[in-house]
């Protein structure tokens, strides 16, 4: 490039000039960007579609478990050990699908056989024998959470999203609830699993012990074991499996599908928005692996809700899974800060400090009590309850 | 001629070698081709990764640029079954056929490919962001490019033979890069000088003015709806150019006063190059998701387009063959079909397909470490340093250490990444042991302090928690009092365990100008250090922060300052491997700005470290021409240097180009050492005395009478 100083100006000082608003305006009626055909193009208009899918009155979540695992170093060990971040879950050789090969040798055959006889029926057997044969089983804790809903017409519901992961440590949470004796009254009515991931969906037999019956809801990002696990769990209820993004559910209630690949060979997610009359949008996640940014922006894209506000955000709010491009850009919590939540209950994969940064940075996170073995009272910890709307 | 001939050393140079250097990459990557094809025979792991680094140096290119054709493969088995292999990306909307689901399908096959950490290093992608209000399109980083790339749909279609989208992909260049900035358009020049620049990247998507000016070229993206061929398509101008006719003149300019004098170009931006550091980032990843290497490329070269405009606004374009619009087409899948789609070929194509074998006459270097059977992990092995990162924490009692720890491994843990903490104090710092616990692996040193009495513990240590534990990083614990230089001795011993990183030391602010005062080992713990993180900065005011600092630059005026409170300060900062470094090869990389910006990068493959013991005193003239002369791959040498005319020993630094000398406060009753960081570090001819001192080690002649004969030597006896 040729030298561009003249008269001591610079270009590179007209710039910077200019773009501090010293020389502003100057070339701006030149039109100096709109000189190609492709200017003329546009992207895309995103232009949201608001579909009403109802209002209810409120939503009442309680915490059964957020702790999927006790000891990050032994689960992430065990996952690099056995080759990485696209080992397929199955082959990791954890309870309740280990088959006392050791690291990567694992399968969901191999494990299963096991144990098919034993579930659903007798879970403390087979974890018992899992225990001799996977990697780590202490470790495993699991995810689930209990949704009550009520309609404006008074009407509740309740519903379960995902199953936990260890038997026994999501059976003893199932009973410190409540959720077994719901479940044989059949007062639950549907079981919603997130995402195929071993803290939220390998403690399904534990549902299944007590209502096999349940209609189950997943997405079509399932893989073969997955399907067949729900089928040796002793699953007899109706199986829905979600394809379409946005599935309205009941007056106020829409199950969000995102095709995302997550690690160790998981794909898929589905979480849940509710509109919550006089107050706005509540979502509620598992891992929310699609990312907050992507999980609201599709929400406000295709959802209409009352004061076209959000209102309230549980679960793990997990990162996207990548980085972002700039260290100094707190994604997470600026994310979580531009949507305007008025009621955060975050735990599980949202990370200790970063749930801290969301009460420094004056979010109004709702603090648990930091009971059965949930570790901080900034996440909204085991048996803790968070509830929005009237 | 030398293939160095051609390495790119800033953008201004590309005007020059552009044009030839596109020539060499299109013969080489045409040779590229033509050995991937040929059946060979397996070779080591080592003439793998002469190979690659080969081959990008040659291209001087990453080696990202040309891993999508290095790819092995095997000849006889070749899957072309792409809807198997995307089955583990695939949203659902690709079934209808129409194109919609194209976006999403291409940013699944990178967030997919990107968890395996060794393609995600070696394709280069280093960080992303979905735009807010725009589902279809991202953000993205790239290694050895300090902008931002942006890739946005730009619409999508599907017929019967296929579906196909079309994205648009932006460059948006850092503001500090001024001679890439001043390349672009007045307009985008204004724009990136911006105080709200960054902000209006991340959503360029969804305004106009961030769109066109920053235009780098475009990206089809097709595949067949019977899934049988995957095309993946890149056009751009190998050069943006707009001229004005009549000149742009400055606002308050007189007459002549011309910003752009007439006739000259206003935008001049070498589009094609950039354009393609994403395509060949994103072939990459379809390469590693498909499983295969593409079986059909070709480059050919369009009549492009100049610009031109005159005062009154009029715009005219003409076509011009000196800058052409390249079209870039690489396929996937079933050779016919891929034939098929991606249309007839021209006279003067570059064109390469599977099968086609090749010319004798070319040198076997180049395709002999490309084995036919190595699955694709085994060829990123060699080619990736394995090792953990090794961070060396030091900092005053009660500076903050824990805290930063604890943040540090969040950090990491939200992203997959394993760190293992070795700690030399338990206990003794009050290790917040509920938070951390879960998070990290401890690992106890006996006897106390690491730093003190070493003598092979440390490694003994590592050692111990590598059989047990394969972490990404390690952070070393310093005890509050421990000396780092010490340390620093040590970790030469440690480099086939470990990739030394850096020294990073936490300075408590509100308490450092009364510990530096009062402490030699805290004045050695800055003096040593590669990142000084102010903390507390809280406490103290403005005043005494910047007291601090100064205080602080005064003991290690190369170091890395940032200030922070409740250790909260992200390591993407700080470390290699994560998204802020800016970054790969390059001067610009061991030559960090004084208190802001990235130390020097450890991480890029072939990156090691040297010890020269000194047992005798240097002559200061002599030590300070040698290291003048030391190579620029050379990247840092920090060390305790004794020299002939001093009595107390000196701390040496040197980084980017720099020496500093400053006086060792502390007691130090050891021999001297240098450790050199550089890159193929064992290959590099070390100058003068440097040499000397290197390569006398070990011989019986300079054993414990070496000082008192080289202080004869030079006069003093």
């Amino acid at each position: 490039m040729t030298e561009k100083k003249h008269e001591g100006v610079s270009r590179r000082d007209f710039v910077k000039g200019a773009a501090t608003g010293v020389c502003a305006g100057t070339f701006a009626t030149m039109g100096l960007y709109s000189y190609s055909s492709s200017a003329k193009k546009r992207l895309a208009k995103i232009t949201r579609s608001m579909k009403d899918f109802g209002v209810l009155k409120n939503v009442k979540i309680t915490n059964i478990s957020e702790t999927s695992w006790f000891n990050n170093a032994d689960l992430i060990g065990d996952i690099h050990e056995a080759g990485g971040l696209l080992v397929n879950q199955y082959s990791l050789n954890w309870p309740p699908f280990g088959n006392g090969k050791g690291s990567a040798q694992g399968s969901y055959e191999s494990g299963i056989a096991s144990i098919k006889d034993l579930i659903p029926k007798d879970l403390d057997k087979a974890w018992g024998l899992q225990e001799k044969l996977s990697l780590h089983p202490e470790n495993a804790g699991g995810y689930a959470c209990l949704i009550e809903v009520e309609e404006l017409n008074g009407k509740t519901h309740k519903y379960l999203l995902d199953t936990g992961w260890s038997y026994t440590w999501t059976d003893a949470a199932f009973k410190r609830e409540g959720i077994d004796k719901m479940l044989e009254n059949h007062e639950i009515e549907a079981l919603f699993i997130s995402h195929e991931h071993w803290d939220h969906f390998w403690g399904f037999p534990v549902t299944m012990k007590y209502d096999p019956t349940i209609p189950v809801f997943i997405q079509d990002g399932f893989y073969p074991e997955g399907l067949q696990y729900i089928k040796d769990s002793g699953h007899t209820g109706p199986l829905t499996s979600y394809k379409k993004a946005v599935n309205p559910f009941i007056p106020g209630m829409a199950v969000l599908k995102f095709d995302v690949p997550i690690i160790n060979r998981v794909f898929g997610e589905i979480s849940l928005a509710f509109n919550v009359k006089d107050k706005g949008l509540v979502l509620v996640s598992g891992c929310c692996h699609q990312g907050i940014l992507k999980f609201a922006d599709l929400a406000r894209t295709e959802l209409k809700y009352e004061n076209d506000r959000f209102y309230g955000i549980y679960g793990g709010l997990h990162i996207s899974p990548f980085e972002d491009w700039d260290p100094k850009y707190d994604d997470l919590v600026i994310s979580l800060g531009k949507w305007g939540f008025e009621k955060i209950g975050c735990n599980h994969c949202t990370g200790h400090l970063t749930a801290k940064k969301f009460v420094e940075a004056g979010y109004p996170v709702i603090r648990g009590t930091a009971r059965f073995r949930s570790s901080s009272p900034d996440y909204l910890g085991n048996g803790d309850k968070i509830s929005f709307g009237a | 001629m030398p293939p160095e001939a051609f390495r790119l050393k800033s953008t201004a140079e590309l005007d020059s070698v552009h044009r030839q250097l596109m020539h060499l990459q299109r013969t080489l990557r045409f040779l590229v081709l033509h050995a991937n094809a040929k059946a060979l025979q397996p070779t080591s792991d080592e003439n793998r990764c002469a190979f690659a680094t080969q081959l990008s140096r040659w291209l001087t290119l990453p080696p990202e640029a040309c891993f999508y054709f290095s790819h092995p493969k095997k000849q006889d088995t070749v899957n072309h079954d792409i809807h198997t292999k995307l089955c583990h990306v695939s949203p659902s909307e690709l079934s209808d056929g129409s194109g919609s689901g194209l976006p999403r399908l291409l940013i699944n096959i990178i967030t997919r490919a990107c968890y395996d950490k060794g393609l995600k290093k070696l394709a280069g992608w280093r960080g992303m962001a979905p735009t807010p209000g725009d589902p279809e399109s991202w953000t993205f980083k790239l290694k050895g490019h300090r902008g931002i790339f942006g890739v946005g749909c730009e619409g999508k279609r599907g017929d019967n033979e296929k579906q196909t989208a079309r994205f648009l992909i932006c460059h948006f260049p850092d503001t500090e890069d001024e001679e890439l900035v001043e390349l672009m358009s007045l307009h985008a020049a204004t724009t990136a000088n911006r105080p709200d620049y960054l902000e209006k990247v991340r959503d360029f998507a969804c305004r106009e003015e961030m769109r066109e000016p920053f235009l780098m070229g475009h990206l089809n993206f097709s595949l067949g709806q019977d899934a049988s061929h995957l095309l993946l398509c890149l056009e751009s101008p190998l050069k943006k150019r707009v001229v004005a006719l009549d000149g742009v003149r400055l606002p308050q300019g007189t007459e002549e006063d011309y910003l752009v004098p007439p006739g000259e170009c206003e935008e001049d931006f070498p589009a094609f190059s950039l354009a393609s550091v994403l395509f060949n980032a994103i072939c990459a990843a379809v390469t590693y998701t498909l499983k295969t290497p593409p079986c059909f490329y070709r480059h050919a070269e369009l009549p492009g387009q100049v610009v031109a405009y005159n005062a009154q606004g009029e715009i005219t374009t003409q076509e011009t063959d000196e800058w052409p619009l390249i079209r870039q087409t690489v396929g996937y899948g079933d050779l016919s079909s891929v034939l098929k789609a991606s249309g007839p070929n021209l006279a003067g194509d570059t064109i390469w397909q599977e099968g086609e074998t090749l010319p004798d006459t070319l040198p076997p270097v180049i395709w002999q470490a490309v084995t036919p059977d190595t699955a694709l992990a085994s060829l990123s092995t060699p080619l990736l340093d394995k090792r953990p990162q090794l961070i060396v924490l030091t900092g005053f009692l009660g500076s903050g250490k824990t805290t930063f720890i604890n943040n540090f491994v969040e950090y990491h843990t939200s992203r997959n990444n394993f760190v293992a903490v070795v700690q030399n104090e338990i206990g003794e710092t009050g290790l917040d042991g509920k938070l951390l616990e879960g998070n990290c692996n401890v690992v106890e040193i006996d006897e106390g302090c690491v730093c003190c009495t070493l003598a092979g513990q440390l490694s003994t240590g590592i050692t111990e928690l590598l059989g047990q534990f394969t972490p990404e990083s390690i952070i070393l614990e310093t005890t509050g009092l421990a000396n780092t230089f010490n340390l620093l001795d040590e970790i030469d011993e440690l480099k086939e365990l470990v990739r030394f990183d850096s020294v990073t030391t936490i300075v408590d602010c509100a308490n450092a100008l009364t510990t530096l005062e009062t402490f030699d080992v805290a004045r050695d713990q800055v003096r040593a250090a590669d990142i000084v993180i102010l903390n507390k900065t809280d406490l103290t005011g403005p005043e005494q922060t910047g007291a601090v600092e100064a205080k602080v630059r005064r003991l290690n005026a190369k170091t890395l300052i940032l200030g922070t409170t409740h250790g909260n300060i992200s390591p993407g900062l700080l470390y290699d491997d994560a998204v802020g470094c800016n970054d790969a090869a390059g001067p610009d990389a061991s030559n960090p700005a004084p208190t802001h910006g990235h130390h020097v990068c450890h991480g890029e493959e072939g990156i090691g470290t040297l010890k020269i013991p000194l047992d005798h005193p240097l002559e200061r003239k002599a030590f300070l021409t040698a290291i003048k002369e030391l190579p620029p791959d050379i990247l840092r040498v920090k060390g305790i240097v004794r020299f002939t005319d001093a009595e107390a020993v000196e701390v040496c630094q040197y980084v980017g180009g720099r020496i500093d000398l400053s006086r060792h406060t502390g007691p130090y009753d050891k021999e001297g050492f240098l450790i050199v960081i550089g890159r193929d570090i064992h290959n590099q001819p070390l100058p003068g005395v440097l040499y000397d001192a290197y390569h006398s080690t070990g011989r019986p002649v300079d054993g414990p009478h070496r000082p008192l004969f080289h202080r004869c030597a030079c006069g003093h006896h």
